[in-house]
């Protein structure tokens, strides 16, 4: 008999059994979010687009996203590969939508928030708000449904490999735009909140154009070592 | 030396085993079970606590029927090591113990124990919604039909594991599919708390859970008819879904999953629990297909997926 063992590779033990937790905790939440924003779109009427926002955005979308802080830690510890300032750039840029857009100026009852607001009028906002869940929703579910396999070692589907890779093309277009256009929107309601805030917001308005370049082209290098791997 | 035996030197591995025999006697002839038997009974040790490895390239003995000493290249003064793996529990007494928690869980959460796990929402609690009484009652059938399939339907191998998995085993089900789930779908806040379900929604999970609980309970069946009473026969399974692939019961579990995500208004939890089980479901039914490729050769008709057709 002349099994060769396979060394496995990746993680081993605790921190495996971690990954694979956390990866899993991550595509049941995204996979969640996107799923009940079509199933809403779907059922309402097209004047509620807004009460998509308000079902989906408090606790699920916010805790969901936050959770991606571990990202960071998991970088800087060594447990992944991937590198720490493009991740600490990608969750930033996130964690700033969330919280420093979408929760601060949310309506909140007075009619003057950017998306959320239960009127006739569908503003911007919400479009924006569903380009950003539907670009987020859709690559992070193919992204942490990738890792959960690639820990767990079974091997990832070729056609999933096919959509980790290529996606992105449209649906990274697609995210920055809507982020944009929401820190566009929330700029007037920061100036009321504090003008160093719109300065702050300007000012990541002036990184996103190199800063989405520079995650854009990671990205393409990703996808040709990715694709150079698996020609071996 | 009694004539047409061998003599084989035993050595432990390991912790020290008492009262093994330093030699054993046995005809060339004899099933390679017979040498677990024996050692078994000379050392006092259960015969499912024992591991026999070849000492010269280490290659396990296999506890079977089938196999003649002979076969395994033993030879004359050949050395065995046997290795004390310590206490082993029953696959069975494993499974009844593992299902049993999300079996309890769902309705002690959602009727006595509920004002104390939702203390810190405003009082009086809401009555438990329709669909979270259902939610109730769909994973109750699920892990009711595991236990009964259990008791009455799986032919195990004899094959034993070392008794601390059972922790391991059962922190999946008891966390993941018990606490976890009850513990979000219960609320009082939930989605599932909504007056008037979605009709698409709820039927459709209905839908798949009754087909896929049926489906699965056929594979079971089918399964169950490859192996006579008592034996740890193998074959090439062959019903509805075997065609499709490797492991239908696995893909028809997943459908029955989907059904209660469904119903539960889309709860986070239970996609999780769907996701950590889908990912090492996956995991078995590609050894599984390996292993049917490696075993029945050229009369295995390969499958291209494993568990869900046209994707994995």
């Amino acid at each position: 008999m002349s099994s060769k063992p396979t060394t496995p590779r990746g993680p081993r033990g605790l921190t495996k059994l971690y990954l694979l937790g956390y990866n899993a905790i991550s595509f049941s939440l995204w996979a969640t979010c996107t799923l009940r924003g079509c199933y809403l779109l779907a059922i309402n009427p097209a004047e509620d687009i807004p009460t998509t926002f308000n079902d989906i955005f408090w606790p699920l979308l916010t805790t969901t996203q936050t959770l991606a802080v571990l990202e960071i830690l998991h970088s800087l510890l060594g447990i992944v590969r991937a590198p720490v300032t493009t991740t600490a750039m990608q969750v930033a840029s996130r964690l700033l939508l969330v919280w420093g857009v979408m929760f601060l100026f949310h309506e909140k009852g007075d009619g003057a928030g950017i998306v959320g607001a239960p009127s006739e009028v569908v503003k911007v906002g919400d479009y924006a708000f569903l380009g950003c869940l539907s670009a987020w929703g859709v690559t992070e579910c193919i992204r942490y449904g990738f890792f959960a396999l690639q820990v767990l070692g079974t091997g990832v589907p070729r056609w999933w490999t096919w959509l980790r890779y290529n996606t992105f093309y449209v649906l990274y277009p697609l995210g920055i735009t809507s982020e944009c256009v929401l820190v566009v929107k929330a700029l007037k309601p920061a100036a009321e909140l504090n003008p160093l805030y719109q300065w702050f917001l300007i000012v990541v308005l002036g990184i996103y154009v190199p800063g989405s370049y520079i995650l854009y082209t990671h990205m393409i290098a990703q996808r040709k070592k990715a694709l150079r791997k698996r020609a071996e | 030396m009694a004539p047409g035996t061998i003599t084989l030197i035993v050595e432990p591995r390991g912790k020290p085993i008492k009262k093994l025999p330093k030699e054993v006697q046995i005809s060339p002839n004899a099933s390679t079970q017979e040498i677990y038997t024996v050692l078994a009974e000379a050392s006092g040790c259960s015969i499912h606590r024992l591991r026999i490895t070849k000492g010269s390239d280490r290659s396990l003995i296999l506890n079977s029927k089938d196999t003649k000493v002979d076969d395994t290249g033993l030879k004359e003064r050949s050395v065995v090591h046997v290795k004390d793996l310590g206490p082993q529990i029953g696959w069975r007494t494993v499974f009844i113990i593992e299902y049993f928690g999300p079996l309890a869980i769902p309705a002690l959460f959602l009727y006595p124990l509920r004002p104390l796990i939702y203390y810190n929402f405003d009082k009086p609690l809401p009555e438990p919604s329709y669909l979270q009484q259902l939610v109730c009652v769909l994973l109750s059938v699920h892990f009711l039909k595991r236990e009964f399939e259990t008791i009455f339907i799986h032919r195990f191998s004899n094959a034993t594991m070392p008794a601390r998995n059972i922790f391991k085993n059962s922190a999946h089900y008891w966390v993941l599919a018990g606490l976890n789930i009850a513990y979000w779908v219960f609320r009082p806040d939930a989605s599932a708390t909504i007056t008037e379900p979605n009709p698409a929604l709820l039927y459709t999970g209905l839908g798949l859970f009754a087909f896929g609980e049926l489906a699965n309970l056929n594979s079971h069946l089918v399964l169950r008819g490859l192996r006579r009473p008592g034996t740890t026969d193998r074959g090439i399974p062959s019903g509805f879904g075997f065609n499709l692939v490797t492991c239908p019961n696995y893909l028809f579990e997943i459908i029955a999953w989907v059904g209660i995500y469904l119903v539960s208004g889309l709860s986070w939890s239970v996609l999780f629990f769907i996701t950590v089980g889908g990912a090492q479901m996956a995991a078995w039914a590609k050894k599984k297909e390996r292993r049917y490729r490696k075993e029945f050769g050229d009369k295995y008709k390969r499958k291209s997926f494993v568990m869900l057709p046209g994707l994995f």
